[in-house]
């Protein structure tokens, strides 16, 4: 069930079970979800020596961290997503859900209908800064504000509470994007014993 | 010196000036300072070096020089991963020590490991900006400080405390602090002038300054760090032994000034620069690392205390809560990832306020 | 370290070569920059003011010229230095820079 404006504020302003840090703005809650803003800090991919990035491959001779270029940004100046590129950044926000809340990320309509595109699930139990990965899928750059509200969160409550922690997580108290440790996935063994037998 | 090799340091120059003229700021005062560096460039180029006695060619030297390191200072600070967060807790710093300052804080990333470093050599020679006016008409409005940090520490708030040790120098030349208590022990003829004893006392004056400085702002977090790098090293000419530095900084952050040198440097830093070392932290409590939040830092002083907060999680033994639920590698992510998101919030936070 | 450290060692030079052109062409422009060092040299040799006081910008030459030629500052006209007193001055400094141990 998709949280409202009166839950929302209650459990972001009032209980505070819900933390996002810094709330810029109160009006960033809204009837049915709340505005996030572009971060500071971005990965950009760009083309190396090797044909892919090998995420199949646990011991491949080039790490993802290889195929991305960090820069960093100052609020209020700007960032260019040229056309086709897909971009790490993470929000400005920091945000803690609670046990039973999750998070369904979207773009904004101003910036969707720019032809940049997400699409996002935030886990609950959740700490950190939420990673996006935006892609310009028009054919031509667009250049938005850092700092912007750029995406907007509906929070979902579940029916029971879940353990963020119970397995092994890669990514905690994130605070600008990081390159995928997909290759780090634990049945990346298993799979490549599959794949040996041949079936 | 003959005025040939000048000259062909001055055409060496003039390469690095073609490479930097496209470098782009987004800081005005960058922006400005290039251009005159520029301006000056073009008169160091079209001077006739061959008609120069020898110390005038030396003067002139020291303007390429200046050049040079300008020019270096200003390539690197146009790196795109500056770590803003902790350049501005030393800038909140520095705004305290010399209000209304005109230096231009610049930070370039070394492939050394332990390169801590703040390189403030263009803002310590009044006469070389008096000989550039007068033989080229030229006027900088800003000076340079360069902060030097390991690239792989970028992101290490736990070892980068260690910069507020390296504002503690430059705050010390400044002002002359270490050197006017020298010169009265001088005066006082306890100290003989020009001897090895005397550089000795002073470099170890220094030492206890820069350590005392940061200390204000960031406890004994600096000297955490200070007694794993350099744990155990006896005295020696450039630096008091390691212990001593210890003892020194504790004394200080538990009020017992009796100690000559922390008597001596507080006289004189009061007298100098009409401010007082004295404790400019709080202990933040932990409770906020150990839920996985970033602080909601509401003053400077807060600020600067999120560094001793982030050593004490990191410290904390037995229950270290952290270290327990997460592991070693997560916990000093977690904590370092804290304190940037933590002091980079305070800074949206009051910009945006303002 | 004190006087190793090269950006002292560039000013005391840069202070050698003002005194030359005061000396050989009675630039203005430098014994208005000297005037503060001698001024405050004085002040210091005759206890008016102490190193608190001092000029930070100038605070080494000013130090190092009144501890080792005390009664020259002393007895120096302030509103009258004349081109033998630079020149006397820069002797006293050359000879000062040539016996930094460090």
């Amino acid at each position: 069930m998709y949280l409202t404006k009166r839950e929302l504020r209650e459990l972001i302003i009032d209980t505070k079970e819900i933390v996002i840090r810094p709330l810029l703005q109160i009006d960033q809650i809204g009837e049915v979800a709340v505005d996030f803003r572009l971060g500071t800090d971005f990965l950009m991919s760009f083309q190396g020596r090797n044909s892919a990035i090998d995420v199949s491959n646990h011991d491949a001779p080039e790490p993802s961290s290889s195929y991305f270029q960090e820069t960093r940004r100052l609020v209020g100046s700007s960032f260019l997503f040229h056309p086709m590129q897909t971009v790490l950044c993470s929000t400005l926000e920091y945000i803690k859900l609670p046990k039973n809340i999750s998070i369904e990320l979207t773009m904004r309509s101003s910036y969707s209908r720019l032809g940049l595109s997400i699409s996002s699930f935030i886990q609950p139990g959740y700490s950190g800064c939420i990673s996006m990965e935006l892609t310009n899928v028009n054919n031509i750059p667009v250049k938005i504000s850092v700092g912007a509200r750029i995406v907007q969160a509906r929070f979902y409550r579940l029916a029971e509470d879940t353990d963020y922690f119970s397995t092994k997580r890669k990514y905690i108290c994130q605070v600008r994007p990081e390159v995928s440790l997909a290759n780090l996935d634990s049945e990346g063994d298993i799979l490549k014993k599959v794949k040996n037998l041949g079936i | 010196m003959h005025f040939r090799t000048l000259e062909l340091n001055v055409a060496q120059l003039s390469r690095c000036i073609q490479k930097s003229r496209i470098n782009k700021y987004s800081d005005a005062r960058k922006e400005k300072y290039q251009k005159v560096l520029i301006e000056l460039f073009s008169e160091l180029q079209t001077h006739d070096y061959s008609t120069l006695t020898p110390t005038q060619l030396i003067a002139k030297k020291q303007i390429v020089d200046f050049v040079f390191e300008s020019i270096q200072y200003l390539d690197n600070s146009t790196l795109t991963i500056i770590p803003f967060e902790i350049v501005y807790c030393l800038e909140q710093a520095l705004n305290e020590w010399i209000p209304g300052h005109s230096f231009i804080v610049v930070t370039s990333l070394s492939n050394e490991l332990l390169s801590y470093q703040i390189s403030y050599n263009l803002t310590q020679n009044s006469a070389l900006y008096t000989l550039i006016k007068n033989d080229y008409n030229k006027e900088f409005e800003h000076k340079l400080i360069q902060i030097t940090l390991p690239r792989y520490y970028v992101h290490d708030y736990l070892a980068n405390v260690v910069l507020y040790h390296e504002l503690g120098h430059f705050i010390d030349r400044t002002y002359k602090i270490s050197e006017s208590v020298i010169w009265t022990e001088i005066a006082n003829k306890t100290v003989v002038y020009n001897s090895e004893e005397m550089y000795r006392l002073l470099n170890h004056y220094m030492e206890y300054f820069a350590d005392i400085f940061a200390a204000q702002y960031v406890g004994n977090a600096s000297n955490l760090f200070i007694d794993y790098i350099a744990h155990k090293n006896p005295d020696c000419f450039t630096h008091p032994a390691t212990d001593k530095r210890i003892e020194m900084v504790k004394k200080f952050l538990d009020g017992d000034h009796t100690v000559p040198e922390i008597k001596n440097l507080k006289h004189f830093t009061l007298l100098n620069t009409g401010r007082d070392l004295e404790i400019k932290h709080d202990n933040l409590p932990l409770d906020d690392f150990y839920n996985l939040l970033p602080y909601e830092l509401s003053n400077e002083r807060e600020l600067h205390s999120i560094f001793l907060a982030g050593w004490s999680a990191w410290q904390k033994n037995p229950d270290n809560k952290l270290k327990t639920d997460f592991g070693n590698d997560v916990a000093y992510k977690a904590i370092n990832n804290l304190i940037e998101k933590s002091i980079s919030n305070y800074i949206v936070v009051k910009n945006w306020n303002s | 370290m004190y006087f190793a450290q090269n950006e002292t060692r560039n000013q005391f030079e840069l202070y050698l070569t003002f005194l030359d052109e005061i000396v050989a062409n009675n630039n203005e422009l430098y014994k208005a920059f000297f005037r503060t060092i001698v001024s405050q040299a004085k002040d210091l040799s005759t206890g008016v003011i102490d190193y608190s006081k001092l000029s930070k910008e100038h605070f080494d030459i000013i130090a190092i010229l009144a501890n080792n030629h005390p009664d020259f500052f002393a007895n120096i006209d302030i509103d009258n230095i004349t081109v033998e007193n630079y020149q006397q001055i820069l002797t006293f400094l050359t000879a000062d820079v040539s016996q930094f141990a460090y």
